[in-house]
């Protein structure tokens, strides 16, 4: 009786973790570079009962044991690195990657970053770096007095912009590099879009956009997250409704420990 | 008197068992390649009840010899026989990762863990860090030949359990590579999933993460011969088994039958109660 309690508590636990996961997907539908997170269950420990195989009388042995389940426990959560869709923007700082690969920033304490989200901006020095202000790695730097509306960020990763001093040829200000992993979903994500190296990612390699199968680079786009809404929605339906059934189990363990306890009188 | 008790008690306690049976296939609902568990109750066995002596010689039943005359027959209550596991296939739920590999039909993957080789159903790998197909626990899933190194991020894997990756990657063994765009000019089959099938996969011992251990009932492990082997999906896994609606149903049957026994057993002592207390007047 107390197991079937702790048993549809586990899933209750399960379930909500599974919806935090969801509503975090849901929050970020709009977050651009953005993968979804995928929780998966896995069942707890068993508890033998009785062992499959030992003697039911003289000459038989039982057929089948009898092994209690102890709930559920989540096993991990996964990031699912599926292509988001690709948005215009024309805005001449974003550029997406089209394929595989991350952008390399360096954050301020000095450690390098991973992003798909190469919505961009350039600094007072005219540095280009993310929303956070965090440097794109390899630098890419615009000349003084640079025309923003001439920069153009090449599917190979050459960044090339116009000045008043060049006139109508264009300047190569630096070559835009591409990281990718032997195993993305190995990454840590520190939040901010970043994602951080671990020992189960792997060493990032490092290669020129649209070669060696690296992805192409996009100027102004944007990566969209790839969250598909209608998935989300209808997992979270589910999660609502195992959650409920768990609840249920609790209520009739509940009920029955009620039963047995009326039973003294 | 106090027999009916006990066996009101044993309904009780059966049931109680099912329960817990019950909630455990709910907290499961969930869980990739899950397959729910079912409770049977068996009755002990019946006893014939004979009159006590009656006037002190023993009477056959038919009228001679020497027993005391049969009453009729009284079980004895029940008790929790099994626990087995329904194998029926469970739904496909797409996922888009290379990752995820589905059985579509009967059989079993291969995981090589520290006690040895476990099964499972749930297809739900994940890249090691050395390059080998794992589970999320981190044991290596088998081929034919030993553990699988898959290496890149991507492989295909075709309706036979086929394993293929890229051929450039295929002879340097510790090359680890990743996802390499559209540049898949050539595959080399690496090895072939190990899918084993039981004589009797019903008798298989759960294990928790989704692992199942073989026992002595259920035989040791046979590698599926191609024809017979389930169709392999990648990019799918395999749903739970569980259908809560039935689970709904048989947990409202729990209770009531729980019920019904409390009523036995509160029915046994109100009786006993009027018995102490006749006796209580005579006295």
């Amino acid at each position: 009786m107390v197991r079937s309690l702790w048993t549809g508590a586990s899933g209750m636990i399960g379930q909500q973790a599974n919806i935090d996961t969801i509503s975090n997907n849901l929050a970020n539908v709009n977050t651009s570079g953005f993968k979804k997170v995928r929780s998966d269950f896995e069942d707890l420990l068993y508890q033998t009962v009785r062992t499959a195989g030992t003697p039911a009388t003289e000459d038989t042995v039982v057929p089948v044991g009898v092994q209690m389940g102890h709930g559920v426990k989540l096993a991990a959560t996964q990031r699912m690195f599926t292509q988001g869709s690709l948005q215009s923007t024309e805005n001449v700082y974003d550029v997406a990657i089209n394929g595989e690969g991350f952008f390399r920033i360096q954050t301020y304490d000095g450690s390098y970053g991973y992003t798909r989200d190469g919505a961009f901006k350039v600094d007072e020095n005219g540095r280009l770096v993310t929303s956070n202000g965090y440097w794109v790695l390899p630098d890419i730097v615009m000349p003084e007095n640079f025309l923003p509306q001439t920069i153009t960020i090449a599917r190979d990763g050459r960044v090339e912009v116009k000045t008043p001093a060049s006139g109508d040829e264009t300047v190569q200000v630096g070559q835009m590099e591409l990281y990718r992993f032997p195993n993305p979903v190995g990454l840590n994500s520190v939040g901010e879009n970043l994602y951080k190296v671990t020992q189960a990612s792997g060493e990032p390699i490092p290669g020129q956009p649209g070669y060696e199968g690296m992805g192409r680079l996009e100027h102004k786009f944007l990566e969209m997250s790839n969250v598909s809404v209608v998935r989300e929605m209808v997992d979270l339906i589910v999660a609502q409704r195992a959650y409920e059934f768990n609840s249920k189990t609790i209520q009739t363990s509940d009920n029955m420990l009620g039963t047995a306890t009326s039973l003294k009188r | 008197m106090i027999r009916g008790w006990y066996t009101g008690a044993s309904g009780m306690r059966a049931q109680q068992w099912k329960l817990d049976a019950v909630a455990n296939n709910l907290a499961n609902v969930e869980v990739d390649g899950y397959k729910k568990d079912t409770a049977v109750h068996k009755a002990f066995p019946e006893l014939l009840m004979r009159r006590m002596d009656d006037d002190g010689v023993y009477r056959h039943p038919f009228g001679s010899g020497d027993a005391a005359p049969i009453i009729g027959k009284l079980g004895m209550g029940v008790e929790l026989n099994e626990i087995f596991t329904d194998f029926q296939q469970g739904a496909m739920k797409e996922t888009q990762s290379d990752f995820d590999i589905a059985l579509d039909g009967k059989g079993f993957f291969t995981v090589l863990t520290p006690w040895g080789e476990r099964y499972t159903r749930n297809g739900s790998f994940v890249l090691g860090k050395e390059g080998y197909l794992e589970t999320k626990e981190g044991y290596p899933v088998l081929g034919d030949n030993g553990p699988l190194k898959v290496k890149a991020n991507n492989f295909q894997v075709d309706k036979e359990g086929g394993v293929w990756i890229n051929a450039q990657y295929a002879d340097d063994p510790e090359l680890m590579v990743s996802r390499d765009g559209n540049t898949w000019d050539q595959t080399v089959l690496l090895d072939t999933l190990k899918v084993v099938e039981f004589d009797l996969d019903r008798y298989l011992q759960k294990q928790g993460s989704s692992l199942y251990r073989a026992t002595d009932i259920s035989g040791e492990a046979q590698t599926m011969e191609l024809n017979t082997r389930p169709r392999v999906v990648q990019g799918f896994v395999e749903a739970s088994n569980v259908d809560p609606v039935m689970e709904m149903v048989q947990m409202i049957e729990v209770n009531r039958a729980y019920e019904a026994n409390q009523k036995m057993v509160q029915s046994e002592d109100s009786m006993l109660g009027v018995l102490l207390n006749q006796t209580a007047k005579f006295g």
